[in-house]
C-alpha cells in the first residue's frame, strides 16, 4: 500500500511472501520424496528376498514408538498454533514440540549406530543404501525443522508474532510436512 | 600424415564409437523384465505424473480459500 493512500480490497487479499515460498518449496520437497519412495518401490519389486538374507532387520516396534512421538510434536505444535494469540501457554506446547523432534531425532540416530553394528551399511547391500539415503534424507528434514522451531521458539518469547505470525505458520507448514511424510516412510520401509 | 586431417578424423572417431557401443542398461526394466519390476516401474511413473498437478490443484485451492474471502 502506498503512504497516505486508504487501504484497498486489493491490498487485503494479499497472500504474505513467505507463506507462498514454503507452500511451494514444500512441493518441490513432496516431489523429492516422491521420486526417493518410487525408487525404492522399483528397487524391491525386483528383489526376489525383502529384506535381502543376511541383511538385519528394521526395529519395527521401536520406531513405531518413534513415530508416536513425532505425531505428538506435531500436536503440540497444532495446539500452540491455536493458542497464538489467546495466551502465553502457547510457548510451553511449542518447546514440547521442540523436545518431541529432539527426541525423535536421537532415537533414530541410536537405532542408525545399532543398524551399523549388525552390519547394515550403505555398502553391504542395496538394501542398506536405499534405508539410508532415504530415512536419512526424512532425518536431514527433521534437523532442519528442528533448528526453524528453535528459532521460533526464541522469536516467540522475545513476542515477534504478535502481530506478524508468518514465520510461526511457515515453520508449522514445514512441520507439517516432516511429520506427515514419516508414516508413509515407516509404513514403506520398516513393514515389509 | 597429411590426408588424415579434418573431417576424415572426425568420420574415424565416428566409425570407432559405432563400434564401441554397449547396451547401457541404465533403466531397471531395460534388463530386468518381471512382471513386479514392471507394474512397479508403471505405478511409479504414474504416480509422479500425477503428483505434480495434485499438488499444484492443491496449493492454489488452499491459497484461494485462506485468502480469498
Amino acid at each position: 500500500m502506498i503512504a497516505g493512500c486508504a487501504p484497498t480490497q486489493h491490498d487485503e487479499l494479499k497472500i504474505p511472501n513467505g507463506i507462498l515460498a514454503m507452500l511451494f518449496f514444500l512441493a518441490v520437497e513432496v516431489m523429492l520424496f516422491s521420486g526417493l519412495i518410487s525408487a525404492f518401490l522399483v528397487i524391491k519389486a525386483g528383489t526376489a528376498l525383502w529384506p535381502p538374507s543376511g541383511q538385519p532387520r528394521l526395529p519395527v516396534m521401536a520406531t513405531g514408538i518413534n513415530t508416536v512421538i513425532l505425531l505428538a510434536s506435531w500436536a503440540t505444535l497444532w495446539l500452540a498454533r491455536r493458542r497464538l494469540f489467546q495466551t502465553q501457554l502457547y510457548l510451553t506446547w511449542l518447546g514440547l514440540s521442540v523436545v518431541g523432534g529432539f527426541i525423535f531425532l536421537s532415537l533414530q540416530g541410536m537405532e542408525w549406530i545399532q543398524l551399523l553394528r549388525f552390519g547394515l551399511t550403505l555398502q553391504s547391500s542395496t538394501y542398506g543404501a536405499i534405508f539410508y539415503f532415504l530415512i536419512g534424507m526424512h532425518a536431514i528434514h527433521v534437523l532442519g525443522g528442528l533448528v526453524g522451531l528453535i528459532v521460533v521458539y526464541r522469536k516467540a518469547r522475545a513476542g515477534a508474532y504478535a502481530l506478524h505470525p508468518e514465520g510461526f505458520e511457515m515453520a508449522f507448514y514445514y512441520w507439517t510436512f516432516v511429520v506427515g511424510i514419516w508414516p508413509v516412510l515407516y509404513g514403506l520401509v520398516y513393514w515389509n | 600424415m597429411g590426408w588424415f586431417t579434418g573431417i576424415k578424423r572426425i568420420g574415424l572417431a565416428y566409425v570407432g564409437l559405432l563400434y564401441g557401443t554397449r547396451i547401457a542398461m541404465a533403466c531397471s526394466v531395460c534388463f530386468e523384465s518381471k512382471g513386479d519390476v514392471r507394474q512397479a516401474f508403471v505405478a511409479t511413473a504414474v504416480f509422479l505424473s500425477i503428483t505434480p498437478l495434485v499438488l499444484l490443484a492443491g496449493i492454489l485451492s488452499y491459497l484461494y480459500r485462506r485468502y480469498i474471502p
